[in-house]
C-alpha cells in the first residue's frame, strides 16, 4: 500500500502500489487540467510533488520545462506511485469546476405571450372524489375517472393507468379521505398525489455542453423561469474536447461507463442545488428535457460515441426521445419522471443547435438569418425563408485561451478587456486582481486594436522594434520585444504587477488566432454560399454561446472572425439552447416544430467540401 | 544580384509569372537548368520554409511562394527530364484513415517538393493498404503521414505493422508529424522520425536520405 497526502487538506487515501496518480486524484474528487484525458500529450495536469518526488518519465522532460521538474512537478497522468508521497495541485492547475454558478435569469412568461402558447407536457388536476358507499359502489378508479371527466369535461377514456400506480391506489385513496390531485404526462396518469397540490408543476431544462452544463428549473403552470444555474461538465478531466472523450470511450476499459456517470453526476449536482435553493420537492418535477451536444447526447444515454467521430461520422439515431428517469442509472429524479432528449441533426451538429433555431424562431423567419455559436468547434446554421443550413467548424481552443502562450479561461485573474492606441494601454482583469493571463476577449481586443495601429499587419506579422510604425509612443513602442527568439507584444510587463508575471502576445500566438478565426469565417462563407447568399444578404445574425457574450463585437468584426454586417442586426442571445430546451419544457408545439425540422436542416459536411482550403487560405489573412 | 537571386526573391514574393520570365532568361545566360533549380527556386523554398518555421510568414505566404516555384519548375521539368537530372528521393505522402485534414499536409508536400523531392500525394483518409500498394509501386525512400486527430494518429502505427509485414519496412523510412504527434509517439511506434512543422520535415526527408 502507498498512503498520498493532498495539500492542503492533508486529506490520505491509499493506494495500490504502482497505481497511477492521475486516477488517485480523480478518486479523490480533484479534476485536474486536461486537454488529452491523461495520455500524456497535452502536459496540462501538473502536480507538485512535496514528498516522494519521482523520476521524471519520457514525457514529462518533453513537456515539462527543466525548472518545473526540478521544482517537484510532475504529470499526474505519468507519475506511478511505489512511495508515500505528499502532493499539491495548485489551483491554476485545476480545472474550473467551480462551483455551481447562478446565471442570469429572464422572464419567459414574457417571451411567451409573443410568439408561443404554453401548452406543457404535464397536467395537474385537483379533484374532490365522491366517497364510496352501499349505494355507490363504482371502482377507486373509476370514480376518480368520473370526477376528472366532470372538471375537465371531456372524455378521458384515451388515459392509461400504469400498474404500479393502481397498486398504490386504493390505500392513497383513503389516507387522502379522497381529496386528490392527478398528475398527467404525456397523456398518461403518471401520478396521484394527496391533497391539492395542483399550484407545485415543474420541470427542469437542461443544456449538456461539453464544457458546461446549464439547468433551469420552470414553473409550468406559467412557464416562468424560477432557477437557472450552471456547473462545469465532470467529464472535463477526461479531456476538454469531445474527440479525447470518444478516445476514452474506445480505449479504456468501462470508459462509455464512467463518462455517463460522470455527466449524470454533474446533473444530479445541479437538480439538488435546484432543489436547496428553491426550496420545491424533487416529487413535483415531473418533466425534464435535454439539448446537448451530439457526443453528450450519446454518452448521456450510454450510448458508445465512436461512430461520430470517424469518418462517415454517424450517430445512432437522430430523432427525439422521451424516456423514464428509471432508465438511466442513478439519476436523482422520481423514477417516472419523464425525459425528453430533443432530437439532434447530425454527430456534430447537436440537439442544442437545434434548441437555439427553436429559440430564435429561424425556422420560419422570411428574413435571412444566421445562428453562430463560437466554440472550440463553431456551429453555424443558416435559415432563409424556412430552409435551413447547417455546419460545424473545428475553430480549436484558441480563443479559449489554449494553446495561447499566456492564455487562460474566462476566470478571475484574466485579462477579458484590452484598449490600446497609439500612446496608451488599458487592460480590464477579471475580480479587477493582479492578472494571470489573458482570455478570449482579450486576445480579439488586443489583436483588432494592434491591427489597426500597425502593430501587426494584415498578413500577421508582428512588427519588430525596428519596424514599428512610426506615430506610436516610446512606451507602447517599448512593448515589443524578443522572447526565445519569437517577436512578441508585452500586454504586461514584469514591473508591472506584483508577483512580476509577464503577459505577452507571441508571433506564434496571432498564428493561432488566424487558423481559429479562418476555420470559423470559412464555414460562415461556405454556408452563406450553398445557399447561394451572401454577407449583406444577412438580416439578422444571432450570436450564441458564453463566449458570444462576452466578446467586443467591432473587434471580432475587425479581425474577420465575423462578417462584416451593422451591429444594429446583430443579437446576442446568450445560451440559446438551454432557452430552446426551456421552449420545449413549455410547449408540445414546439417540440412538434422541433420534431418536424431536424430531418430538413441540410447539413454541409466541411471535410470533404471543396472549397474549404481555398476559404480558408482567403480568410486567414487580417 | 544576379538572375538566380532575383529567382529566389522574386519565389519569396510569390511572384509566379515574374519567375517564369526569369527562369527563361537565365537559360539564356547559359545557366544549367540544375543550377537554376538548385540556387534559384530551391534557395527560395529554403528560405521560405525558416521563415514559416519560424512564425515570420504564414499559410497564405508559402502557399503563393509554392504557386511561383512551380510556375518555375514548369519550365524547367523538361529540361531537366531531357538531361536525366534526377530527383534527390521519392517521398509517398498522405494523411492517414479516417482523418480528412489536408492543409498540414498539402504544405508538407510544397516544402518536400521546394526541397527537389519527388512526391507521390495519396491524399486524405489514406488506408494501410493503400500505402503499402503505393510504396511497392513507386518504391519512395520515405512513407511521410499526417494525422490532425487523436483518434486517427494510431494508425500511423497500423502502417508502420503493415510495411513490416509486407517486408518493406527496411526500404522506406517513416516520417510522422501533425498537432497531436510527438517525438515520443513516433519512438514508441517506431516511426524513424517526427517533425514538428513542415519546413522541418524536407530537412529531415532530406537527413534521412543522407543527402546534403
Ligand atoms: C509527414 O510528416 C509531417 C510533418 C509535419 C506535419 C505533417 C506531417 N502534418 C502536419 N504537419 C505539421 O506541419 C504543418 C505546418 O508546418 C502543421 O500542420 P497542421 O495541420 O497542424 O497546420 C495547418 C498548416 C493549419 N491547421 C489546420 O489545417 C487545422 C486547423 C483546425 C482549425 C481544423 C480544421 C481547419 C478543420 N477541421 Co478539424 N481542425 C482542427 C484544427 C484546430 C487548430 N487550431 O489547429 C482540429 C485538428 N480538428 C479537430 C476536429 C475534432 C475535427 N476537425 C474536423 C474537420 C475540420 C474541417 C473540415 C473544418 C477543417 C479541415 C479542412 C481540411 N481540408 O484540412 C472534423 C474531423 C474531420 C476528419 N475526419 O478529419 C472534426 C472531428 C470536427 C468537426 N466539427 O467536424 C480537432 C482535433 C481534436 C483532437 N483531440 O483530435 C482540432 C484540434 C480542433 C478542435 N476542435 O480542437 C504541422 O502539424
Amino acid at each position: 500500500m502507498v498512503r498520498v497526502t493532498f495539500l492542503p487538506n492533508n486529506e490520505n487515501i491509499e493506494i495500490a502500489n504502482g497505481d497511477s496518480l492521475w486516477e488517485t486524484i480523480l478518486k479523490a474528487g480533484i479534476r485536474p487540467n486536461s486537454i488529452c484525458g491523461g495520455k500524456g500529450i497535452c502536459g496540462r495536469c501538473k502536480v507538485l510533488l512535496k514528498e516522494g518526488i519521482t523520476e521524471p518519465t519520457v514525457q514529462e522532460t518533453e513537456l515539462l520545462s527543466p525548472e518545473e521538474i526540478k521544482k517537484g512537478i510532475r504529470l499526474a497522468c505519468q507519475t506511478r506511485l511505489y512511495n508515500n508521497c505528499t502532493v499539491e495541485i495548485l489551483p491554476e492547475n485545476r480545472t474550473g469546476l467551480q462551483d455551481i454558478f447562478p446565471l442570469n435569469r429572464v422572464d419567459n412568461a414574457k417571451d411567451f405571450k409573443s410568439s408561443f402558447w404554453l401548452d406543457a407536457n404535464v397536467e395537474k388536476i385537483f379533484l374532490t372524489v365522491d366517497k364510496p358507499s352501499l349505494l355507490d359502489q363504482r371502482s377507486d378508479w373509476g370514480r376518480i375517472k368520473e370526477a376528472l371527466v366532470r372538471k375537465k369535461e371531456k372524455n378521458l377514456n384515451y388515459l392509461q393507468t400504469p400498474l404500479p400506480l393502481l397498486k398504490k391506489l386504493p390505500v392513497l385513496l383513503r389516507e387522502a379521505d379522497f381529496i386528490v390531485t392527478v398528475v398527467i404526462c404525456n397523456g398518461k396518469i403518471t401520478a396521484l398525489e394527496k391533497g391539492d397540490t395542483a399550484d407545485k408543476v415543474f420541470g427542469m431544462a437542461f443544456d449538456l455542453g461539453t464544457t458546461t452544463v446549464a439547468g433551469y428549473l420552470i414553473d409550468l403552470k406559467t412557464g416562468k423561469e424560477v432557477s437557472a444555474l450552471s456547473k462545469t461538465n465532470s467529464q472535463i478531466s477526461y479531456g476538454d474536447n469531445i474527440i479525447s472523450r470518444i478516445d476514452f470511450t474506445q480505449n479504456k476499459e468501462n470508459g462509455l461507463a464512467i463518462l455517463q456517470k460522470e455527466i449524470i453526476n454533474t446533473i444530479n449536482e445541479l437538480i439538488n442545488e435546484t432543489i436547496q435553493n428553491t426550496g420545491i420537492s424533487r416529487d413535483n418535477i415531473y418533466e425534464i428535457t435535454i439539448a446537448a451536444n451530439t457526443c453528450i447526447h450519446h454518452l448521456f444515454l450510454g450510448i458508445i460515441p465512436i461512430y461520430l467521430a470517424s469518418s462517415p461520422f454517424l450517430a445512432a439515431f437522430n430523432r427525439g426521445l422521451s424516456l423514464k428517469a428509471k432508465e438511466i442509472p442513478a439519476l436523482y429524479l422520481s423514477p417516472e419522471t419523464n425525459i425528453y432528449m430533443l432530437p439532434t441533426i447530425s454527430a456534430f451538429i447537436g440537439s442544442d443547435v437545434l434548441a437555439g433555431i427553436l429559440f430564435n424562431g429561424m425556422n420560419d423567419r422570411e428574413e435571412i438569418t444566421l445562428l453562430i455559436d463560437l466554440g472550440t468547434n463553431g456551429e453555424v446554421i443558416l435559415s432563409k425563408n424556412g430552409e435551413l443550413w447547417a455546419c460545424s467548424t473545428a475553430a480549436g481552443p484558441a480563443f479559449e485561451g489554449i494553446g495561447i502562450s499566456c492564455g487562460m479561461r474566462a476566470v478571475e485573474g484574466a485579462i477579458d478587456r484590452v484598449k490600446l492606441s497609439k500612446n496608451t494601454i488599458n487592460r480590464h482583469v477579471i475580480g479587477n486582481g493582479n492578472p494571470k493571463g489573458i482570455c478570449g476577449s482579450g486576445i480579439i481586443d488586443l489583436v483588432s486594436d494592434m491591427l489597426r495601429i500597425g502593430l501587426i499587419d494584415k498578413s500577421g506579422r508582428l512588427m519588430t522594434k525596428k519596424e514599428c510604425p512610426s506615430g506610436i509612443s516610446e512606451q507602447i513602442k517599448n512593448r515589443l520585444d524578443i522572447k526565445s527568439g519569437e517577436n512578441i507584444f508585452l500586454l504586461v510587463k514584469e514591473n508591472e504587477t506584483e508577483e512580476g508575471k509577464e503577459i505577452y502576445l507571441s508571433q506564434k500566438d496571432i498564428r493561432e488566432i488566424q487558423v481559429a478565426k479562418a476555420a470559423i469565417a470559412s464555414g460562415i462563407k461556405i454556408l452563406l454560399r450553398e445557399a447561394a447568399l451572401e454577407t449583406k444578404d444577412i438580416g439578422e445574425l444571432f450570436l450564441a454561446g458564453s463566449f458570444g457574450n462576452f466578446i467586443n463585437i467591432e473587434n471580432a468584426i475587425k479581425i474577420d472572425l465575423l462578417p462584416n454586417i451593422s451591429l444594429k442586426r446583430i443579437s446576442l442571445v446568450g445560451n440559446a439552447a438551454g432557452k430552446g430546451a426551456e421552449l420545449a419544457l413549455c410547449s408540445r408545439r414546439i417540440r412538434e416544430i422541433g420534431e418536424g425540422i431536424y430531418k430538413d436542416v441540410k447539413y454541409v459536411e466541411l471535410s470533404t467540401h471543396p472549397n474549404f482550403s481555398k476559404e480558408f487560405m482567403e480568410t486567414i489573412s487580417f | 544580384m544576379n538572375n538566380l537571386e532575383r529567382i529566389s526573391e522574386a519565389l519569396q514574393k510569390g511572384e509566379a509569372e515574374k519567375i517564369t520570365e526569369l527562369v527563361r532568361l537565365a537559360l539564356t545566360e547559359q545557366r544549367s537548368p540544375e543550377e537554376i533549380l538548385d540556387n534559384g527556386l530551391i534557395e527560395g523554398m529554403n528560405i521560405i520554409g525558416v521563415k514559416f518555421k519560424e512564425h515570420e510568414i504564414f499559410l497564405p505566404e508559402v502557399l503563393m511562394a509554392a504557386r511561383a516555384m512551380y510556375a518555375g519548375l514548369d519550365v524547367l521539368n523538361p529540361l531537366l527530364a531531357q538531361t536525366g537530372v534526377k530527383k534527390i528521393g521519392k517521398v509517398v505522402l498522405g494523411t492517414v484513415k479516417g482523418d480528412l485534414h489536408d492543409i498540414g499536409k498539402n504544405l508538407v508536400k510544397m516544402m518536400l517538393e521546394g526541397t527537389g523531392f519527388e512526391v507521390f500525394d495519396l491524399g486524405v483518409d489514406v488506408s494501410a493498404d493503400k500505402f503499402i500498394a503505393a510504396v511497392r509501386e513507386h518504391q519512395p525512400d520515405i512513407v511521410a503521414m499526417s494525422a490532425l486527430l487523436t483518434t486517427t494518429m494510431v494508425f500511423m502505427s497500423e502502417v508502420i505493422n503493415s510495411l513490416q509485414s509486407a517486408d518493406l519496412r527496411k526500404k522506406v523510412k517513416v516520417i510522422i508529424g501533425g498537432a497531436p504527434v510527438t517525438q515520443h509517439y513516433a519512438d514508441q511506434i517506431g516511426a524513424d522520425c517526427y517533425s514538428p512543422d513542415a519546413a522541418t520535415a524536407a530537412e529531415d526527408a532530406k537527413r534521412l536520405i543522407k543527402y546534403s
